[in-house]
């Protein structure tokens, strides 16, 4: 079982020598700010990067779902929307955003329109019982205005490895090589970041 | 009956695709079972057609094709004759204004029977001849959706339009009858290898032999040949053929 916080612990530690202190440059929040962004280019190269032709679907570790998102209406074009939790990873097609759907039924999901400006109003009303939706920015559309007739909160579900929801504590849907990986990859990151005389003598400068 | 997404995500499902090609595999299912409608799966409505001041009504949503209009008259339908050549009307009649008759007796005017039924073509009153029925003419204005009418004086008995509907329900969804599901789903894998950027050519022509395949199979079932029917035709052919002595 992996942490933010227990990577993040791991991280200052072999980099104080085992000798964290607060005299220290490392702060904890932005340590484990960095591991989570990490996590997420991790996620990206070591596994979907090497899925198969044959693997479309998406890793189901990584999706997080986010629960009652009410929805809203915009002022300015009446339009029905409600606001992504967060960002997700970038995927083809954009199926980082895995599925949106009402609270209260979650396997009647909503499908994208990835081009709304040539088939909103084209396939929609009469061909599936399903709600339409496009994205732009921050923000999810729905294209028939009795989205929230029945329910008014919807479910977002995004692929991603480590989401802000998680907090430092909580248990990461991590797999091990990726923990190692990202513990790697921020050593070596930091490498060239760090002062001149601990590169040429490799002494940490608290021990001077 | 399936309907289309069912089919569609079916179609999804066999290539392990979620629902981010949903959108273009619902677009596809529809473009398949247009094939199966426009030769199998076309249903017949009937409706009665609200007729306004200008002698038009308005078509149905699901207006196809027209397949006969009447009016119901002492058990017996009376059928109105379809005319392409009749005059197409605006859409105001101010003259009906000023000539101060209902619709009813300006129906039946001699005035509108012999004079208004071709417009101002004036030629096409004297090649009348059968055409000149005491009950009504109707041609479709596609334009406009509306159905004209030159004569309408049977205010008691609604005109009825028998129509071929392409059978969209606006609130539900689109049923594909069991026999050509399979035939839609070979549609939309042929569409997708079609329109593939990076699928060539002979793999598009594979599919589209399995969806002629599926299609044989669907129109098979929808017509099947027994040997009853074999018979049947064959007696019936016997029986209308000359008599030779």
């Amino acid at each position: 079982m992996t942490t933010l916080g227990k990577l993040t612990e791991i991280y200052i530690n072999d980099m104080t020598g085992g000798r964290p202190n607060s005299d220290d440059q490392f702060d904890e929040r932005f340590v484990a700010e960095q591991i989570r962004n990490l996590l997420n280019e991790v996620l990206r190269r070591q596994i979907i990067e090497n899925y198969s032709s044959d693997d479309r679907s998406n890793p189901g570790t990584f999706k997080v779902a986010y629960h009652d998102i009410s929805i809203q209406k915009e002022a300015n074009t009446g339009r029905k929307f409600a606001e992504l939790p967060e960002f997700f990873l970038s995927l083809p097609h954009n199926k980082g955003l895995a599925s949106v759907y009402h609270t209260k039924e979650p396997y009647n999901s909503f499908y994208p329109c990835h081009t709304p400006e040539v088939t909103a109003e084209l396939y929609e009303m009469p061909l599936s019982h399903r709600q339409p939706y496009h994205q732009e920015g921050m923000k999810i559309f729905f294209h028939r205005k009795d989205v929230d007739k029945n329910h008014k909160e919807v479910s977002m579900v995004l692929v991603i490895a480590a989401p802000e929801k998680y907090d430092i504590d909580d248990v990461l849907p991590l797999t091990s090589e990726m923990a190692s990986q990202v513990i790697a990859l921020m050593k070596e990151r930091r490498l060239p970041l760090m002062p001149q005389d601990q590169l040429s003598d490799n002494k940490a400068l608290n021990a001077q | 009956m399936k309907n289309l997404d069912f089919i569609a995500r079916n179609a999804l499902g066999d290539y392990g695709y979620g629902m981010e090609r949903y959108e273009q595999f619902l677009g596809w299912a529809y473009w398949g079972w247009r094939e199966v409608f426009m030769d199998q799966g076309h249903t017949s409505e009937v409706t009665p057609l609200s007729i306004n001041e200008a002698m038009e009504a308005d078509l149905p949503n699901d207006f196809v094709d027209w397949v006969s209009v009447y009016y119901e008259s002492r058990n017996r339908k009376v059928t109105f004759v379809h005319d392409s050549n009749l005059a197409k009307r605006p859409s105001t009649v101010p003259e009906k204004e000023t000539c101060a008759l209902t619709l009813n007796q300006y129906s039946r005017s001699l005035a509108n029977r012999y004079l208004d039924l071709y417009g101002p073509d004036v030629g096409r009153r004297f090649g009348g001849g059968t055409l000149m029925n005491s009950t009504g003419y109707f041609n479709v204005d596609y334009h406009r959706k509306t159905m004209q009418f030159n004569a309408v004086h049977f205010e008691k008995n609604p005109i009825m339009l028998e129509y071929i509907s392409n059978n969209i329900e606006h609130s539900g969804n689109i049923l594909v009858h069991e026999y050509a599901v399979d035939m839609v789903r070979q549609y939309i894998h042929w569409q997708r290898a079609k329109f593939s950027r990076t699928g060539s050519r002979s793999e598009a022509e594979l599919a589209k032999r399995d969806y002629d395949d599926a299609k044989t199979l669907a129109v098979t079932r929808f017509n099947p040949v027994t040997v009853k029917g074999v018979i049947e035709a064959m007696t019936s052919s016997r029986s209308l053929s000359p008599r030779t002595f």
